[in-house]
């Protein structure tokens, strides 16, 4: 039988090889064709704009008394910040659809389909990588330069706007892009390393939410300030805002200290894709 | 064409697979046997590279599959139906597996037609029924036209003419000379389907053999013989070191005796045959009887220290009692 099987016409396939590009269509197609992640990516955009013209509008009331707008110039009001309110609710559900994106193929078994099609799983990931910070960037922009425009529109019915030119606004508003769409990234770095959404995603809110107020009770003689000051979500709060916090890494700093733990927490993730059964 | 080399895998302290060894040819159907739980999964699991071996290797023609870098066009498989995300259609699942190759957009219709998809593709695969998502993984592992086909039980789920469409579909995708691998419990459909047979039980290779070896392996159960002259045959049977027992309508069967041996001595004595027919254990029985034995193995340890396997003895009736 062996014998008779081996002489038979062996098949000689068209070798389709997998690219980088190629790739990236996959998950462009996989992204975009999955009612969550989309329903997600409006809910996030809805955030940023929505919660931004209402606590604009908010604030913008409180302004009516004399007396509270008064007090809230001499506090040093930022109107760029009071618009952009939506963003840091936003950050944890941008995470969210990091999270989906890759724990959603680990739950469905879709891991193993796209394991088999890109066997070296790190293209894979690479891609997906990829596809989720232009998305998340790209909506978020718009969102974030919207937010911005609409709520200085409202603020600036009492004469409390804040302009595109003024020294350090736009920086401010890409320093949010740039946040949204870390949290996007960190989210899925840490799906990658649990692989169970409601798992990852409590991570993502208890390292955004809860650690930095945890850190704030670190005493002094145990290196509070410089924990606080290089803890992953707290690199932020410079370079998203207008206003510097002392007690906080400058803008640039901060942006690459909050870089490096994306990077880090990347490379982890890719660690455990490469090495662990699927 | 897949060839495993001392193939092992070990979760925690459980051996999945133990030393397997094995090759898939081109050309032909190669049936994966064994009972569920005994390692099939997870070794179509290591031959995609999902799984690491603990120890040995599988090579896809001739190199590890994760090394190929047209993976699509290597091994097109149908792991299990779940290997799709439900949010997404048919159309879309298999569009976004075809873009990581640059596969045309005109086979995935292609495929889609080939399984009879058309008019769901369009919708959620959440929402298809076992057999749409078996169909759906079918399309999946032809989508790169594959040297090498992988499924894993792809009649799951399928109804009757499902069950003959893929049937005929491995043989054919085997007479274009591709590596056919499919695995399955039921031994009834491997017996239709393939030419060859890896048959393992608790993740040991039980038999690497073709279909009808396996089937030679089975010794004869015994020879159903009928005869009007009862008294007669049981002599014949007694003297030639037989035995006999009445089984339905009027027929005996005789163990000891081979039907050539019979067949003599009844045409010596005169006596006439209504019936000669030589009787082997099932495919089906077979399988069970070799498995179990593996199964057993493992389940007591070394067979030293265990209880041995019980062994149903239905005692043979007495020429006596025949004879009543």
């Amino acid at each position: 039988m062996s014998t008779a099987a081996l002489e038979k016409q062996q098949f000689t396939p068209v070798e389709r090889r997998v690219t980088f590009g190629g790739l990236l269509r996959s998950e462009w197609i996989k992204f975009w064709s999955v009612r969550s992640i989309v329903v997600t990516m409006v809910v996030a955009f809805v955030a940023v704009v929505g919660l931004g013209v209402l606590l604009a509008w908010a604030t913008s009331s409180a302004f009516a008394d004399p007396e509270t707008a008064r007090e809230m110039a001499a506090q040093g009001f930022d109107p760029v910040a009071a618009s952009l309110q939506g963003a840091q609710m936003a950050s944890l559900i941008v995470a969210a659809v990091g999270v989906i994106v890759i724990a959603g193929e680990f739950s469905t078994g879709m891991i193993r389909t796209s394991f088999a099609a890109a066997p070296g799983r790190l293209g894979v990931f690479a891609a997906k990588a990829v596809v989720l910070a232009v998305s998340v960037a790209a909506v978020m922009a718009v969102a974030v330069f919207l937010a911005f425009l609409l709520g200085q529109a409202v603020l600036e019915t009492k004469d409390v706007g804040a302009s595109l030119g003024d020294d350090d606004v736009v920086r401010a508003l890409l320093g949010n892009v740039a946040m949204l769409t870390g949290f996007a990234l960190s989210g899925l770095a840490v799906g990658a390393l649990l692989r169970n959404s409601a798992g990852a995603i409590c991570t993502v809110l208890a390292a955004i939410f809860v650690v930095p107020l945890l850190l704030m009770a670190v005493p002094e003689s145990w290196g509070g300030e410089g924990i606080r000051e290089f803890y992953f979500t707290n690199t932020t709060t410079n370079f998203v805002n207008v206003t510097s916090q002392p007690v906080f890494l400058d803008p640039l700093p901060g942006l690459a200290v909050f870089a490096a733990w994306i990077a880090v927490l990347l490379g982890l993730g890719a660690l455990a894709l490469k090495t662990r059964d699927v | 064409m897949i060839e495993a080399v001392g193939l092992r895998k070990v979760y925690g302290k459980k051996v999945a697979v133990h030393d397997l060894s094995f090759t898939v040819r081109p050309g032909i159907v190669t049936g994966f046997l064994g009972p569920n739980g005994s390692g099939k999964s997870t070794t179509m699991r290591m031959v995609m590279g999902l799984d690491r071996p603990t120890a040995g290797q599988v090579l896809v023609d001739g190199r590890p599959f994760a090394q190929h870098r047209a993976p699509l066009s290597a091994v097109g498989a149908l792991l299990d139906a779940k290997a799709v995300h439900t949010g997404r259609s048919a159309h879309r699942h298999l569009q976004s597996m075809a873009a990581t190759a640059g596969i045309p957009r005109s086979r995935v219709d292609e495929v889609v037609d080939l399984v009879g998809l058309r008019e769901v593709a369009r919708k959620r695969a959440g929402g298809f029924s076992l057999g749409m998502g078996q169909r759906l993984g079918i399309a999946s592992a032809l989508l790169g036209d594959p040297a090498t086909v992988m499924f894993d039980e792809p009649g799951n789920g399928l109804d009757p003419d499902g069950i003959l469409w893929i049937r005929n579909l491995m043989k054919e995708l085997a007479s274009q000379g591709r590596a056919v691998f499919v695995s399955s419990h039921l031994m009834s459909e491997m017996a239709l389907t393939a030419e060859h047979l890896v048959v393992i039980g608790k993740g040991r290779l039980i038999a690497d053999e073709s279909v009808q070896s396996f089937i030679d392996r089975v010794q004869p159960r015994g020879v159903t013989v009928r005869s009007p002259q009862v008294s007669q045959l049981t002599d014949l049977v007694v003297d030639g070191g037989g035995t006999l027992r009445p089984v339905d309508d009027g027929a005996f069967e005789v163990r000891g005796m081979s039907a050539v041996a019979i067949g003599d001595a009844a045409a010596a004595r005169g006596v006439a045959l209504h019936e000669l027919t030589t009787v082997r254990a099932s495919l089906e029985e077979a399988f069970m009887e070799l498995t179990a034995s593996a199964v057993e193995y493992q389940a007591h340890g070394t067979a030293a220290d265990g209880p041995q396997p019980a062994v149903a003895v239905v005692p043979d009736r007495t020429r006596e009692e025949v004879a009543r």
